[in-house]
């Protein structure tokens, strides 16, 4: 395993933080490595473009998840229901 | 060939996003919809009997709820007498008779958005209808819901690492998905 000081990163630690990066989970030195691994990296600096629409497409989706309280009523509901029948 | 079984059982964790996102871009109210969803798979399960198996079970839950939300905006008419609606093109003075001065180039474009947004939304829940069931709920609370990632780990009973690993997965194949069916 790679140390967490080491200023060059594999494509694993930078797919790893591009992804932490979509959530603004990255930290400043987190962010500085991959902006180096990039410089030198064509394969993760293209991974990191389309991971970058990937999270514009989600906001502007404006995706919606029902109550998850509702969905387990609603799930309960359904089994018995379900086992009213058979 | 669709399989034509009925799985109610899954029918929530299946289905009930992609039709919830459906119905809020329709009745704009997240409450109603909530309930238009649950109206909507328990009537599927009075109706599974007639269920014949020629459309996938998406298809057919989606053909219930269309009824369900005409029903609910009949309904809505019939009660508070807004069955009519009304156009009135000349109810200011100061501007142009003239059609074509009072055209609102702005609301139009907005409209044209919100609609590829909305078939955006759709497609983005069909990707994630795709992907293994605890991706896509890992996906769900990171990036719909906005959980915490500690939160999440709690809740799921894994370790952080553990958590972006199955994130890393769930968006390299909505990537993928998406390449093909958006751009």
């Amino acid at each position: 395993m790679h140390s967490k000081n080491t200023l060059f990163i594999d494509c694993k630690e930078a797919v790893r933080i591009c992804d932490k990066a979509q959530y603004d989970e990255a930290g400043l030195w987190e962010k500085f490595k991959l902006r180096l691994h990039h410089a030198y990296c064509s394969s993760c600096r293209k991974h990191s473009v389309k991971n970058g629409e990937l999270t514009k497409l989600c906001d502007k989706a404006n995706l919606k998840c029902m109550d998850p309280a509702k969905k387990k009523a609603l799930k309960d509901e359904i089994r018995s229901a379900c086992s009213k029948e058979s | 060939m669709p399989s034509s079984k009925l799985n109610p059982e899954l029918w929530v964790d299946r289905y009930a996003d992609y039709l919830f996102n459906y119905t809020i871009s329709r009745v704009n109210d997240p409450v109603m919809a909530e309930d238009l969803v649950q109206e909507t798979f328990l009537a599927g399960l009075r109706s599974a009997k007639g269920f014949k198996g020629d459309a996938s079970e998406r298809t057919w839950l989606i053909a219930i709820l269309k009824r369900k939300i005409i029903d609910y905006y009949r309904k809505n008419n019939s009660a508070k007498g807004k069955a009519e609606v009304k156009i009135n093109f000349s109810n200011n003075e100061d501007e142009g008779d003239w059609l074509e001065e009072k055209v609102a180039d702005q609301f139009d474009i907005t409209a044209e958005d919100a609609m590829e947004n909305e078939e955006l939304a759709l497609i983005i829940e069909d990707c994630l209808s795709k992907l293994p069931p605890k991706q896509a709920a890992v996906f769900r609370m990171k990036t719909i819901q906005g959980m915490e990632t500690e939160d999440i780990c709690k809740e799921l009973k894994i370790t952080p690492s553990n958590l972006w690993v199955i994130i890393h997965r769930a968006r390299t194949s909505l990537m993928s998905c998406l390449e093909e069916n958006w751009f």
